[in-house]
């Protein structure tokens, strides 16, 4: 029987809002339902994602599993710790990243705010050295610990992060976002950290909305949109949901609004979403799954595209990812604020 | 229970030496701090000149039976100024770790977090000793001479005196945070100590009932002790009425601090408000 570290059942948490109205007048209560019933299992040694859009939920979840939150409904166990009983428990077996640049003091060096919080988890100050010399080199900033933070790169801070999330040695590591405005570099070196510490034997809870990323690092991922986990699986199997499906994405420019609608109405495609790269310009991508079989989709596609007056510049077929499972599932993209 | 000690003492030297450090790499603010009485001295000093004229001190130190008005006025701004800096010095920086991301990972790691933020009271002390000392001593030394045993027992008020200072303080830390701009409820706590603490006069002077509700300010009490060790040169003043009162009341105001900001805590980690800035 696999090792089951974090279990969450039915997990729900709503947050309640006050609409303003003019100037002194309130509104009704609103609320946001930002985790909605959600239930999944973690094994040991794992790195699970959690994909999401922004807003989907995916913080909150953390903030719940990781005891900073309440949860409205639902349980969930933390390395066999009640989340909300044992609380206390849970803090010392985990590590979390809740920022990848914030949450440092900016006049202490790298070293001192490592140290701050190695006390904080009571570990002894000899312990402590060792440890944070350690963590340190791990992720590559020995030759700079000595400096104030304020000067790191937000790469750094990132790194530092890290350093701190692995402190107390936990034996689950939540990252929120770690890679998130990272170098390539950086974003490399984090993610060779988390492997490492899941081939370790250590777990990994990870949330994203970088595809590649969830798709490279992850050993399963639940994709969660507004609250809800609308699919969970290994990479393979959600990709496999969307194996039939072809992919095409255009790059154009000269994308008008509502052309996402309009392809989806006149062509019988899967999904159709434009994501807008250039408001002044109006470049835009435009990402279509269709049929593999529907061999008709593609020139009518294409001609769509002509009588809308969009100028196309590049035009390639892809192999269907993770986010065309997003898309499928949900219907939009993850970038739907851009969407037309 | 040996583990439990050692856990509590590493948590208290952390936020000591954290705290102490970041204080310390903004220098400037320690001249500012031992010059401030000095000036608010000085502008009381020409408030009573264009009032009173040229008998002005003459009067004030007859009035309160002191007869070293500069020593009288700079111990009281020298305690005006702690109080106003401490109660609005940790809503201050709670507001700051909010924003700099730091508040919330206290609450992740082991440490009571009760703790944590009462732990503050030390290096706040600390400061204070070395502000006032930087600010009365060199006074002291020219006008009344310098006597150790008045200095310990002043420092021992002031210490006890901070604590009361950090239980109102965390009062307002949870309305800055719950409220995020609680500026006038700040305000009006602040002028009420200031008013009622005889920090400027002597609390006679005041109307009948806010000399009542003097009683319950510890400030009122710290500013008479300390004006009677180093103004009236009154001996063993620990034997004093007003200094069990004022260990009493550093007692139950920051109880009732920690009770207030910990419902706040549960309350934000209902609501989310605990990273909410």
């Amino acid at each position: 029987m696999r090792n089951e570290v974090i279990v969450a059942e039915g997990l729900t948490k709503i947050f309640r809002t006050k609409e303003r109205k003019g100037f002194l007048k309130r509104g009704k209560v609103k609320e946001i339902v930002a985790v909605d019933h959600i239930s999944f299992k973690v094994y040991r040694g794992e790195v699970f994602g959690f994909l999401g859009p922004n807003g989907a939920g995916k913080t909150t979840t953390v903030k719940l599993l990781t005891t900073l939150l309440l949860p409205d409904e639902g349980e969930a166990w933390v390395n066999g710790y009640h989340i909300v009983k044992e609380a206390g428990k849970v803090r010392k077996t985990i590590g979390v990243s809740l920022y990848s640049d914030r949450g440092f003091y900016w006049k202490l060096t790298g070293r001192e705010n490592l140290r701050y919080y190695a006390y904080l988890h009571h570990i002894p100050p000899k312990d402590a050295e060792k440890r944070i010399e350690k963590l340190l080199r791990l992720v590559e900033l020995d030759k700079d610990a000595d400096r104030l933070v304020e000067e790191y790169s937000t790469g750094m801070k990132s790194r530092l992060n890290i350093a701190r999330a692995l402190l107390n040695e936990p034996e689950t590591l939540f990252l929120d976002e770690p890679t998130i405005g990272l170098d390539p570099a950086s974003a490399r070196r984090i993610r060779e950290i988390v492997r490492s510490f899941a081939d370790d034997g250590g777990t990994v809870f990870l949330t994203t909305h970088n595809m590649e990323e969830a798709d490279q690092l992850c050993d399963r991922i639940a994709i969660i949109n507004k609250g809800k986990i609308v699919a969970l699986g290994t990479p393979g199997e959600l990709k496999e949901m969307v194996q039939s499906k072809q992919v095409l994405e255009v790059e154009a420019v000269g994308v008008k609004n509502g052309l996402a609608a309009r392809l989806r109405d006149k062509v019988d495609v899967s999904y159709a979403t434009v994501t807008i790269v250039d408001p002044v310009a109006l470049k835009a991508k435009i990402r279509i799954g269709f049929d593999g079989r529907n061999e008709a989709a593609l020139p009518a596609v294409l001609e769509v595209l002509v009588r809308e007056g969009v100028k196309v510049q590049h035009i390639r077929l892809l192999e269907p990812s993770l986010e065309d499972v997003f898309i499928s599932l949900t219907g939009k993209s993850f970038h739907e604020e851009e969407n037309r | 229970m040996k583990r439990r000690i050692v856990n509590f003492l590493l948590a208290v030297y952390a936020v000591y030496v954290k705290e102490m450090k970041l204080w310390l790499r903004y220098p400037t603010w320690i001249l500012t701090f031992i010059a401030l009485p000095y000036m608010v001295t000085g502008l009381f000093s020409g408030v009573g000149y264009v009032i009173g004229g040229a008998n002005a001190v003459q009067n004030f130190m007859e009035n309160t039976g002191t007869s070293n008005f500069f020593l009288f006025s700079l111990v009281g701004s020298s305690l005006f100024m702690i109080s106003t800096i401490i109660m609005e010095d940790v809503g201050n920086s709670i507001r700051a770790e909010q924003l700099r991301g730091t508040f919330e990972l206290h609450y992740l790691t082991p440490t009571s977090t009760a703790l944590i933020w009462t732990a503050h009271i030390l290096p706040h002390s600390t400061i204070s000793l070395i502000t006032i000392a930087g600010t009365l001593i060199p006074v002291l030394a020219l006008t009344e001479g310098l006597n150790p045993l008045s200095i310990a027992e002043t420092f021992l008020i002031l210490i006890i005196a901070l604590v009361p200072l950090f239980g109102i303080s965390l009062i307002i830390a949870a309305l800055t945070v719950r409220f995020k701009e609680p500026w006038a409820v700040v305000q009006v706590i602040r002028a009420l100590v200031s008013v009622a603490s005889g920090f400027f006069y002597p609390i006679y002077i005041l109307p009948e009932w806010l000399q009542i509700l003097s009683l319950a300010l510890p400030t009122a009490h710290a500013v008479e002790l300390i004006r009677a060790i180093l103004v009236y040169m009154r001996e063993f003043i620990l034997s004093d009425y007003r200094f069990s009162l004022l260990v009493v009341l550093s007692l139950a105001y920051l109880i009732v601090g920690l009770k207030v900001f910990g419902r706040w805590e549960d309350h934000a980690r209902k609501t989310g408000n605990l990273s909410k800035y």
